[in-house]
């Protein structure tokens, strides 16, 4: 694995914008050589919380994103900037995955996926901005 | 449509299949949902989500499996899940979704289980 490597991209909070974000990770994590499942998995959990950004974060003018990508031997840490409406995921309470058809909400699922497949999310609310950092732990072998 | 996602329909034994490959993400789950309202519309009851060649759905792609397969049972109709690949299906199983859907190997097998 490349250590201490980093890289960001900015991005307008736009629905299309999603598409240019996961490119942008998986050419990162594929130098990083992350197993292709850990790989997976932090696609979805970067996925959720930039399509939280673009759904709830601005008003009609839009805004930007910005995502940070940081790596270690033993981590990859993914940061989520934006300026958006404060929205702290880590508040959101877990979705009932147990109720049946007539009863299930859709809303709530991408918190608790992002929850599910990272080691560790952190939420602070600085300058304005909603400041949100993803962990996941990589296993090497 | 998204070079991410490519969605395709064909009908075997008066069940539509959907095959879906690639990617369903927020920005191209918009395409498998025109594709199964589109179906659904056109009055097919019984589909099949043939996910052989999905490697990756999130939130967004779990929203629009969920709405087809509430209005096709709203209607009598039904939809099963066949051949998901193991990413798609952790998270499946994470949302609980498995409680929810039929999920069978192979397209083949959850053709049989829902055209009877």
């Amino acid at each position: 694995m490349v250590n201490g490597d980093s890289a960001e991209i900015v991005v307008p909070a736009t629905i299309d914008a999603i598409e240019q974000v996961a490119m942008y990770l998986e050419e990162f994590l594929e130098k990083t050589e992350v197993p292709m499942m850990e790989a997976t998995r932090i696609q979805l959990a970067v996925e959720e919380a930039v399509t939280n950004v673009v759904m709830h974060g601005y008003d009609d003018s839009g805004g930007d994103v910005l995502i940070r990508l940081e790596s270690s031997p033993a981590q990859i840490a993914i940061t989520i900037i934006d300026a958006g409406a404060a929205f702290d995921p880590t508040t959101i309470p877990p979705p009932d995955v147990t109720a049946d058809l007539d009863h299930r909400k859709i809303g709530g699922l991408g918190v608790h996926l992002i929850r599910s497949v990272m080691d560790e999310v952190r939420y602070a609310r600085e300058r304005d901005q909603n400041k949100l950092t993803l962990i996941k732990n990589i296993t090497s072998g | 449509m998204s070079e991410l996602l490519e969605v395709t329909t064909r009908t075997i034994e008066g069940v539509a299949i959907v095959d879906v490959s690639g990617r369903m993400d927020a920005a191209t789950s918009r395409d498998v949902e025109v594709a199964l309202t589109t179906l659904i519309d056109g009055g097919s009851r019984k589909i099949v989500f043939n996910g052989k060649n999905l490697t990756y759905i999130s939130s967004s792609g779990l929203r629009v499996v969920l709405a087809s397969l509430k209005r096709l049972r709203q209607d009598g109709g039904e939809m099963a899940l066949a051949a998901l690949q193991p990413a798609p299906l952790e998270v499946i199983r994470m949302t609980g979704f498995d409680r929810i859907f039929t999920i069978f190997d192979t397209p083949e097998l959850a053709i049989s289980s829902i055209s009877c």
